[in-house]
């Protein structure tokens, strides 16, 4: 019996932390006089973060509900995660952190940079540049960005970042992927004990906690789990598609219609936590560049590593039995707007049914997406 | 070869060969070099027709991928912007209707989706060497991406330059060495040689160009306004994106001339726009 209230408790857990902008771990180590640093993409090394003893948060706008303040900065064709992360930062809301850090992944997060650099609004704002192209050089240029990094870091704070304090980081993340990738794959068992809503949830705890607690949480919970007896009588199994989709509500609004989300490549899910970073490499820095310009399922912004990511999400449709997809995108992006223009004639060649559907950043014209996602399930069980 | 993108782009060459001989016509001395100007892109044109015809290599390339490497190789481009927004010219405003017609995305910036038509619309030639445009947007990457959907495009080679963000000493060494090995490249599928002097003398040409054009944008400040807007614009074609000027003298004269013209209105304290009331 205690099993089961620990296992409700920890996946709980995972669904308020989703749900909020601080949790209760982060409220706690906050509380011992912790620091944190925001990220804005799966691309900034979170290793380097940790290893210069802040933890590294994975920026959301969860709670905003206006955009007037930045407005003024950004037009409506910005991008709304962008537009509403903005006014949060001009509020004051992101007031516990230390610092952010962008890439140059996209237009939008690139003037997210301008507006924070012109305003100061953080002790330390950093931008990492990570190439388009995915060669030996590209990644040599991306270790030179992190050397960078690494330096402004120490800099900012007055501190060193050793290479063993890197190591260790490397450690805790690949465990923190090595467990996340475990709670993902019980969901190819055909009743898994897992939704698609909770295990986003988790995954989007993972960016949330410090490592080492979520570890912790982790693994009790997939100790706890069945491998199987779980969700049953579902319509079909899908498989989420895009970028930083980082609320579970818009999965469990897309199961409530009877569809398991069984599995997913976004920004923060499944991308996050497929390949480790190499431990045996002697240059820690070197390894992480590796694992994100080469060896990490990329997203449309690495154009060399398209065919791989096809490839990566052919994959997870045969090893998770996918009946279709479901490729979201939030309006004004370009990265994955063409990425579902290609994508949608590769898909019609093998045969896979998918639905695409656009969105603001927050959750919203919930009725008409419930009418789409019936309507797909319905032609999904015509073809079953 | 793909005979109908060939007479569509015919088609377009004499649109503008057409327009070109009718402002030469006119007594005003900016439709005098109006006609210059597109002469000068018809002039481009005809040597890919030339390329097609003959099955002469040509490249698709944008003014952001170094053209003056172009003019010193002596190799022939083009870039499908060009015929994407004269297509309307010869098949009219259908053209817009049929670019919605493809499934990007409608928030996707307008001219990478009449770009795209113009691939399906076969007024884009195919070329033998795609040199890939990865900056400034997000879309124009993904836009070269897309072209390989495309018969034709998805099997030549293509050639790329990764764009740093930053403007120190280590980016530009790094894109000096992606520049390099895009002339490699070329040399390898082209067979033809740089000569480093050769681009030396391309160089000195276009910083000519270049300088011009500070000048004249400089003069721009002055009230009344010299020249209406879009003549900036033409300046940044002559130097960058219009094959048979960029780097040659013919382009810079055709700049001396836009040059002249507007410092002979900054002295006549003449305004090259009238306010509409």
């Amino acid at each position: 019996m205690r099993d089961t209230v620990d296992k409700d408790a920890i996946v709980n857990k995972f669904m308020t932390a989703a749900g909020r902008l601080v949790n209760d771990e982060m409220q706690e180590w906050l509380n011992r006089g912790g620091r944190i640093i925001g990220t804005y993409c799966s691309y900034v090394p979170e290793e380097i973060i940790a290893a210069a003893g802040f933890m590294p948060f994975r920026m959301r706008a969860v709670g905003s509900d206006s955009t007037e303040l930045s407005d003024v900065y950004l037009t409506h064709l910005n991008c709304s995660f962008v537009r509403h992360s903005l006014n949060m930062a001009l509020k004051g809301e992101y007031g516990f952190l230390d610092g952010v850090v962008t890439t140059t992944c996209c237009d939008h997060a690139r003037r997210l940079f301008d507006n924070f650099a012109r305003k100061e609004s953080f002790p330390f704002i950093g931008m990492l540049n990570v190439p388009k192209r995915n060669t030996e050089f590209q990644v040599e240029w991306f270790y030179q960005e992190l050397l960078k990094f690494k330096q402004a870091i120490e800099k900012q704070f007055h501190l060193t970042i050793s290479k063993d304090r890197i190591k260790e980081a490397i450690s805790i993340q690949n465990e923190s992927r090595r467990l996340q990738k475990q709670l993902f794959l019980l969901r190819t068992d055909k009743n898994p004990p897992i939704t698609g809503t909770e295990a986003l949830a988790a995954s989007v705890s993972a960016t949330a906690m410090p490592a080492s607690k979520f570890n912790a949480l982790l693994k009790v919970l997939l100790k706890e789990l069945p491998t199987s007896g779980g969700r049953k009588n579902y319509r079909a199994r899908l498989l989420i598609l895009g970028g930083i989709l980082d609320n579970p509500q818009y999965i469990k609004l897309i199961e409530d219609q009877g569809a398991l989300v069984a599995a997913d490549s976004l920004c923060f899910g499944s991308r996050l936590f497929w390949e480790n970073v190499d431990e045996n490499e002697e240059d820690p820095l070197k390894a992480i560049a590796r694992y994100h310009i080469v060896d990490r399922p990329s997203c449309p912004h690495l154009l060399d590593a398209r065919e791989k990511h096809i490839a990566f999400i052919m994959d997870l449709v045969d090893q998770f039995q996918i009946d279709g997809i479901i490729m979201e995108r939030i309006n004004f992006c370009d990265n994955w707007g063409f990425e579902r223009f290609m994508l949608r004639n590769t898909l019609k060649e093998k045969g896979i049914p998918f639905l695409s559907m656009d969105r603001e950043y927050l959750l919203g014209g919930t009725g008409q997406m419930k009418t789409r996602v019936q309507a797909f399930l319905e032609t999904l069980e015509g073809d079953l | 070869m793909n005979e109908k993108v060939l007479e569509n782009f015919i088609k377009l060459t004499h649109a503008k060969h057409m327009v070109s001989e009718l402002l030469a016509q006119s007594p005003k001395r900016m439709d005098q070099f109006d006609s210059r100007y597109i002469a000068a892109m018809a002039e481009s044109d005809e040597r890919i027709i030339a390329c097609m015809r003959e099955g002469k290599p040509f490249l698709h390339s944008w003014y952001f991928n170094a053209p003056e490497l172009y003019t010193a190789m002596d190799l022939d481009w083009y870039t499908c912007s060009f015929p994407a927004v004269f297509a309307v010219n010869v098949e009219g405003p259908s053209v817009f209707e049929e670019t919605d017609k493809i499934p990007l995305d409608h928030d996707i910036c307008t001219l990478q989706r009449l770009m795209l038509r113009s691939i399906e619309g076969d007024f884009a030639p195919v070329p033998t060497i795609s040199v890939a445009g990865l900056t400034p947007c997000d879309g124009i990457g993904l836009f070269h991406e897309a072209l390989k959907q495309y018969p034709g495009w998805r099997d030549i080679p293509v050639l790329e330059m990764d764009p740093p963000y930053w403007e120190d000493e280590a980016a530009l060494r790094y894109y000096g060495t992606e520049i390099r090995r895009m002339a490699k490249g070329l040399e390898g599928l082209t067979g033809k040689a740089l000569d480093l002097d050769r681009l030396k003398q391309v160089l000195e040409e276009s910083n000519k160009q270049y300088d011009m054009w500070v000048e004249y944008n400089d003069a721009r400040r002055m009230k009344p306004c010299p020249h209406p807007s879009f003549s900036g614009d033409k300046i940044f074609n002559i130097a960058q994106s219009i094959p048979s000027t960029v780097g040659h003298s013919s382009g810079t004269e055709l700049i001396r001339a836009l040059l002249d013209d507007e410092m002979e209105m900054v002295r006549n304290k003449k305004a090259g726009w009238k306010m509409k009331k």
